[in-house]
């Protein structure tokens, strides 16, 4: 459902969608009827896909009622239909969120963000918090992403840099219920400051970083996120104390809708 | 140390689906082309993959149920 919702953005990214399960195509008439559905739910009645795919959930046993069922989880391909990203986990529940899969597995920037964001700025460098989606739904891993936009000639060191610098943190205090991932960074290049002897890992411009939060929480009353973020900015001559800034977010929280076609 | 009676696992209930682990089966790696399939829609059309994917690129969901 949450997939249909952004079903517009796929199509504008050239992104074919395809769902397959083992139910029968009545079942997914159904489905789809009662949630309007419109990308192909494919009836894979016999799990033929799924055994070929090699994802047959064998924890189920022959003899129980839902055997036939795959270890669910996604594939993102490219133009040619190669893999070029995968997305299995081991809880059915805890699953990549569609704006997520959007923008981290095809590329597709989210704008404009419709989601709750929070800001702070020092010296040099802006700090944006950014949900990826409007609100957090239990048991789905969404992510919260915290973006540090650099003056021109500033750098920033990459988590654990060495060389006596303090390499970027970002972290997340949440409340009970409110589970954080590791810090996802992005690539980053050697710079060797005038007279130093080694290189070091280094951010300039605008630095990404997404924090997965996954909502077990049976309420759904909004929650307010710490963002603490630490650093250390330097230019090509000197570089300056180490900085920190705190950023805090209110996040509304969204229950399970479960679907359930009636017979 | 004796182990308590109690400590040890029960039998998984039939309900226990989920792995307990990471190790689980996740089928075509990285870099392979996604194995074609022919499938019969929600209008009781069969969709073929590669040849209704044309040259787009595709997301392909691999889910339980649509009932539970």
């Amino acid at each position: 459902m949450q997939l249909q919702r952004h079903l517009a953005e796929f199509e504008a990214a050239g992104v074919a969608v395809y769902a397959i399960s083992y139910d029968a195509p009545e079942v997914l008439a159904a489905f789809a009827a009662e949630f309007g559905i419109t990308y192909p739910l494919l009836s894979d009645a016999d799990s033929g896909v799924i055994r070929r795919y090699g994802i047959l959930n064998t924890l189920v046993r022959p003899d129980e009622a839902v055997y036939g069922i795959p270890y669910p989880g996604s594939y993102l391909t490219d133009e040619m239909g190669a893999v070029t990203e995968k997305s299995f986990y081991r809880l059915y529940r805890v699953r990549p969120a569609t704006r997520a899969l959007l923008k981290d597995g095809f590329g597709v920037p989210l704008t404009p963000q419709s989601g709750p964001i929070a800001e702070s700025t020092a010296p040099g460098v802006r700090v944006t918090v950014a949900l990826g989606e409007e609100a957090l739904v239990f048991q789905q891993r969404v992510p919260l992403y915290v973006t540090l936009d650099l003056d021109d000639g500033l750098h920033i060191y990459a988590p654990g840099a060495g060389g006596g610098m303090l390499g970027i943190t970002a972290e997340v205090r949440a409340p009970d219920g409110i589970e954080t991932g590791t810090p996802a960074f992005p690539e980053s290049r050697p710079f060797r400051i005038e007279g130093a002897e080694e290189a070091l890992p280094v951010f300039e411009g605008t630095i990404e970083v997404a924090v997965p939060l996954i909502s077990t929480r049976a309420d759904v009353e909004p929650v307010t996120l710490e963002v603490v973020v630490r650093y250390q900015a330097c230019d090509n001559r000197q570089c300056f104390l180490p900085q920190e800034q705190r950023i805090t977010i209110d996040l509304p929280l969204q229950g399970l809708n479960r679907a359930r076609p009636r017979p | 140390m004796t182990q308590p009676t109690d400590d040890v696992a029960p039998e998984p209930p039939p309900t226990q689906r989920n792995p307990t682990d990471d190790h689980f089966p996740t089928g075509p790696e990285v870099g392979m082309v996604l194995p074609d399939f022919t499938l019969t829609d929600q209008h009781g059309n069969a969709v073929n993959f590669q040849e209704s994917r044309g040259s787009r690129r595709a997301l392909v969901l691999f889910h339980r149920s649509a009932r539970w």
